[in-house]
């Protein structure tokens, strides 16, 4: 796969739900009550149950994984979470070819990582390399 | 490293937690993690809807160029608690731990840079060395809120690097 700068991967669309969120603090050992506790959650003023920052961040990474395939590898990625995302609303994650080296053989993404309306809740970047 | 200087008009609460984590600057804690077995490779990558095979079949995984299953880029990075855990009367009210005396503030995951210098496959040992890294304050729409920033170093038994990661969570009341 040869990609050049402003080349997408496809998106990756994402529906994460409340038994996704339980299940998810639960392999993690993390009991943090906003991500599965909707009264808690609300009390803290969440809209609902959030997903988590790790949880955006495997979202985000998604399209290079996926798109990439087995013959490249992730060796780097930044994000902030930058508006919080709960169970029920649909994810759309992105990745935009932002540089490459000379051979293409290292690639620089913009990740994202977006609600239904367009806003970003995790945004960042994500370098990928050809695996020899 | 950097210290910040506290804002003026810091309320006590978030001042102490500030206080409190500012003294941790550049104290290192090395801990032995645990394997990372085939069975929790493959309930991360469940719990992230993941079915790439990499993560799920050892065949997939060779024919792939991996040892054996091999880890969703960040899953090391986001294991709260590679331990039992605490007593659930020992839990803060938000049900959290390990974060300090955080008692009656908001916690969020607010980002993270990581290097993936090595790939996870089912069987790997992992240490990991923690160290407090920087605490900002700034102010939001909601008011002051502190960033921490830890340094996490996850290594094989022969301290060779699997990542190093650099996560900032955001404290808030």
């Amino acid at each position: 796969m040869q990609m050049n700068v402003g080349d997408r991967l496809p998106d990756i669309e994402l529906h994460p739900s409340v038994t996704q969120l339980f299940r998810f603090s639960a392999v993690t050992w993390n009991s943090h009550r906003i991500h599965y506790d909707i009264e808690w959650a609300r009390h803290e003023g969440h809209k609902g149950v959030l997903v988590h920052s790790h949880l955006h961040a495997a979202n985000a990474l998604r399209p290079l994984t996926d798109g990439l395939g087995p013959e490249w590898t992730i060796t780097k990625a930044a994000y902030r979470v930058v508006r919080p995302a709960a169970a029920g609303e649909t994810l759309i994650a992105t990745a935009e070819v932002a540089s490459r080296n000379e051979d293409g053989n290292t690639l620089e993404f913009v990740i994202r990582e977006d609600n239904a309306s367009g806003e970003a809740c995790c945004e960042g970047t994500a370098v990928a390399e050809r695996r020899p | 490293m950097s210290k910040h200087t506290p804002m003026p008009d810091l309320p006590p609460i978030l001042e102490s937690y500030r206080a409190m984590m500012e003294s941790r600057i550049g104290q290192r804690s090395q801990h032995y993690l645990g394997v990372v077995d085939a069975l929790l490779i493959r309930r991360y990558a469940v719990a992230i809807d993941d079915p790439n095979p990499v993560y799920h079949d050892a065949d997939a995984a060779r024919a792939a160029g991996y040892e054996d299953i091999v880890a969703p880029p960040n899953l090391l990075s986001a294991i709260v608690d590679w331990g039992a855990g605490a007593f659930d009367h020992a839990l803060r009210s938000d049900g959290t731990t390990g974060m300090g005396d955080a008692h009656g503030l908001r916690i969020m995951g607010a980002g993270e840079e990581m290097e993936f210098l090595k790939p996870v496959v089912a069987g790997s040992k992992v240490f990991a060395e923690e160290l407090v890294e920087r605490v900002e304050v700034k102010v939001g729409r909601s008011g002051p809120l502190i960033f921490v920033t830890w340094a996490h170093d996850f290594v094989d038994e022969n301290n060779e690097p699997y990542n190093r990661n650099h996560r900032t969570v955001m404290v808030r009341l």
